[in-house]
């Protein structure tokens, strides 16, 4: 009855818009038992129950936001299920930043790559530079979920992940969705070893060395 | 337990000059047999099992240019760091589990011990129970207080040990003369029959150790006078006379250290001297305070006399044997690593170099392993430390904070062959390990990191472009200085080489591919043979040499065979007109210029014809 499974999360966004807090909230706030430890809080795992008693469990990817890290982030959206792009409510820079990452994951992550867009610290609304209906907009046109949150008092934390577990297909269990993954841009080049093992049958005849 | 010799022993490597404040009877005879093969034996299992030493012999190479890079990178830094290295390897004596950081079981590093059923390095599980096996050697080394009891009593064992290590050596290193010189100096040290001389030996080795990763030898002569200066004057003769002996089996006149060191007739002073001082610390660990102003000021403060003076004076040694084999607390070590560093990152420079240490230490195992996990291992122990460190210095442990650290260790590791040790975890871990977890993170992380220093240019630096092109500038002039005086350091000049030497002979005729082919061949065997050009080992230079004068005697037989092949090319023309001049030719290179057997061949070309 119960399923589980398992989708990778990265989380992107200028540095210090807030990702590790948001990350942080919603995996210590709930199910503190259940959590695994990990090394650090770049890499962070959270279960989520759904209603139809499913649990997601995601394995979320912090990333650096400094500009100069910029070209790492193919390494961890790469194989990405779903990706949480966050920005400070109260920066329009820091939206700016999150739309260009917003390009980046459309033109070079998994085509189905399931997209958030999240302006965290709405507690310091006063000082809003970004409206929500600006965002709003901005995430219907390129049809991605949006939520604002709180990382400092939690609010609508959770929600988003949640949200982002119920839009995850839940049909195909995630090994099969992986593999799907590897005819992305960052198809991985493995070795098949079973292949090598037949080709070289002949030649290992003669040679035994 | 298992753990923490690894880890102690790797410090050691890391930093020579830990090793110095560390080392006793056997690892001091260890030691310098280590040196001369370039090889990274644990000064632990330096008298253990004869397999031991092989496996580790065998099994410690790749890792070779790390100590090379860390005594090279802050050769200086890393002298006061020490003292810094005995309380973290104190506090590391014996880990049996850290209940604080329960972490990845099976990739946990400091639960080793505990996991040893399903622990992936197998390695370190061998060196476990050899290790207990050999508890009695290895545990005064680990204990950072050894007492002077606990001394005299491994100064026996050493006794028995050291000619059988020797002889291990011996077998194992074609250089029995040096091996038999360092028998002499052991069984010197064992029969005065005084531990505490041993303390007082100490520096010896730090000076030999670091001397040979400095490159050119005026350098080396200038960081032995600095080090010497920081020393006290008995030790600074001590360390001189080990130098030149040193020097000695180097077969290397350096005039410039001839300076420092002075000559070989001072041999006999210093151990005057050496009495002496031991004598002093005789007194010092009979607690009379006395003559402290008289013996201690002119020793360097990071020696570790004074603590054991001091635990000599309230603890009991079996007191201090427990305490120093208590389970590891890794709050307590992160305590302390705390303590040391009161600024954010790169605050407090010693435990921000002992933190890199170690991290750089697990990382560059990953050379070492075979198995794609045992890899992704080294990664995950090495990205571990970094989180402790930035946990213990109340950092947030994300990606901001991480990221960075995580490229800087990867610069200081210089880990060999990391790319390709990369491509190998991706060609051959499995998939779905590879796309999952907590591994899978960190991996990735450190390809993003080593891809971000591949691509890294100006304006990805903090630095202004005057300092980058300063910097670069002193790199670019740093490596030519270093190129000019290893002219035959790289192995890519000799197929030059090869070339200049045989352009008449490739003029000659088609058959000179299969001399080429014999002659590279030849010269791949004396390659293999001559060890890692890249080690700035104290044998370095002697092994240059030895390559010159192959190289030499090669090239005289070159010579020697173009000489006899005009000679006899032009003795055959004359009784074989009929026959072609090329193939004469090919007959003479092929003969390498013998008459008889380029007779003997043309006569059957002739016959045949």
């Amino acid at each position: 009855m119960s399923k589980q499974f398992q989708f990778k999360l990265v989380l992107l966004g200028e540095s210090a818009v807030g990702k590790s807090s948001l990350v942080l909230r919603f995996v210590k706030d709930q199910f503190d038992d259940y959590r695994e430890s990990t090394i650090g809080a770049a890499f962070l795992t959270q279960t989520v129950s759904l209603d139809d008693g499913t649990t997601v469990k995601f394995e979320i990817w912090d990333t650096a936001g400094q500009e100069r890290y910029k070209s790492l982030a193919p390494m961890y959206y790469r194989n990405a299920n779903c990706a949480v792009v966050v920005y400070d409510i109260t920066q329009t820079a820091s939206l700016e930043k999150a739309k260009s990452w917003i390009r980046e994951l459309q033109r070079q992550a998994d085509p189905s790559i399931v997209i958030a867009l999240c302006g965290n610290k709405s507690d310091l609304a006063a000082r809003r530079q970004v409206t929500q209906e600006e965002a709003q907009k901005y995430a219907e046109e390129e049809g991605l979920m949006w939520g604002e949150t709180s990382a400092k008092s939690g609010e609508g934390v959770s929600d988003i992940f949640t949200a982002i577990a119920k839009k995850l297909p839940l049909t195909a269990p995630p090994s099969a969705r992986a593999g799907g993954a590897r005819t992305g841009p960052a198809a991985r080049t493995g070795v098949d070893l079973n292949k090598q093992t037949n080709a070289q049958g002949g030649q290992n005849e003669q040679c035994n060395c | 337990m298992s753990f923490n010799s690894h880890l102690a022993f790797n410090i050691k490597k890391a930093t020579p000059t830990t090793s110095t404040t560390n080392t006793n009877t056997t690892s001091l005879s260890a030691a310098p047999s280590n040196e001369r093969a370039h090889s990274k034996s644990n000064n632990g299992d330096g008298g253990a099992s004869k397999s031991q030493i092989g496996a580790d012999i065998g099994t410690s190479s790749p890792k070779l240019p790390m100590p090379h890079l860390a005594s090279k990178s802050t050769p200086t830094t890393s002298e006061p760091n020490t003292p810094k290295f005995n309380s973290v390897g104190k506090s590391t004596t014996l880990s049996n589990t850290i209940p604080a950081v329960a972490l990845d079981e099976s990739s946990n590093m400091k639960t080793k011990k505990d996991s040893i059923g399903k622990d992936l390095i197998g390695l370190f599980d061998k060196f476990d129970i050899d290790n207990n096996k050999s508890a009695n050697k290895s545990e005064p080394e680990e204990s950072d207080d050894p007492v002077t009891e606990k001394y005299k009593e491994f100064a026996k064992q050493a006794k028995k040990e050291d000619p059988k290590e020797d002889d291990i050596f011996a077998s194992k290193e074609k250089k029995a003369s040096e091996t038999n010189e360092f028998k002499e100096s052991n069984d010197d040290q064992v029969t005065e029959k005084v531990v505490e001389s041993e303390i007082s030996e100490k520096p010896t080795p730090s000076s030999m150790t670091i001397q040979p990763y400095i490159i050119p030898n005026t350098n080396m002569a200038a960081t032995s006078k600095i080090e010497n200066t920081g020393l006290s004057s008995p030790i600074k003769s001590l360390s001189s006379e080990h130098e030149s002996e040193f020097d000695e089996k180097k077969e290397e006149k350096d005039k410039s250290l001839d300076d420092i060191t002075g000559n070989e007739e001072e041999q006999s002073a210093p151990v005057e001297e050496y009495e002496l001082k031991t004598a002093n610390d005789k007194t010092n660990l009979s607690q009379s305070p006395d003559s402290e102003p008289t013996s201690i000021p002119i020793r360097p403060p990071r020696h570790r006399n004074n603590s054991i003076r001091e635990t000599q004076v309230h603890v009991n040694p079996e007191e201090q044997y427990l305490q120093s084999h208590k389970p590891f607390d890794f709050q307590n070590f992160l305590n302390h690593l705390k303590k040391k560093s009161a600024d954010p990152i790169l605050g407090n420079k010693k435990a921000d170099l002992s933190f890199m240490e170690y991290a750089i230490t697990e990382l560059n195992k990953i050379d070492k392993y075979r198995a794609p996990r045992d890899k992704i291992i080294c990664i995950l122990n090495s990205c571990k430390i970094i989180f402790s460190f930035l946990k213990a210095n109340s950092k947030e442990t994300n990606a901001d904070a991480f990221m960075p650290l995580l490229i800087l260790i990867i610069i200081k590791s210089r880990t060999p062959n990391i790319i390709s040790n990369i491509h190998y975890i991706e060609s051959y871990r499995g998939e779905e390990w590879l796309n999952h977890g907590e591994t899978s993170y960190y991996l990735s992380s450190l390809q993003g990191a080593v891809g971000f220093i591949q691509s890294i240019s100006f304006d990805k630096l903090t630095i202004s472009k005057e300092a980058y092109d300063a910097h670069i500038e002193a790199w670019e002039a740093q490596k030519k200085t270093f190129e000019i005086s290893q002219p035959t350091k790289l192995v890519q000049p000799q197929p030059h080489h090869l070339n200049e030497n045989n352009g008449p002979q490739h003029s000659l005729s088609p058959s000179n591919v299969l001399f080429t082919s014999a002659e590279m061949f030849t010269k791949s065997l004396s390659n293999f043979l001559s060890p890692s050009p890249q080690n700035e080992s104290p044998l370095a230079d002697q092994q240059r040499e030895q390559q010159e004068q192959t190289q030499n005697s090669i090239r005289e037989e070159e010579e020697r065979i173009k000489r006899e092949s005009d000679k006899t090319y032009s003795q055959l023309k004359e009784m074989f007109p009929a026959l072609d001049k090329s193939i004469l030719k090919d007959v003479v290179t092929m003969n390498k210029g013998a008459l008889e057997e380029s007779l003997d061949s043309c006569l059957q070309l002739v016959n045949e014809i």
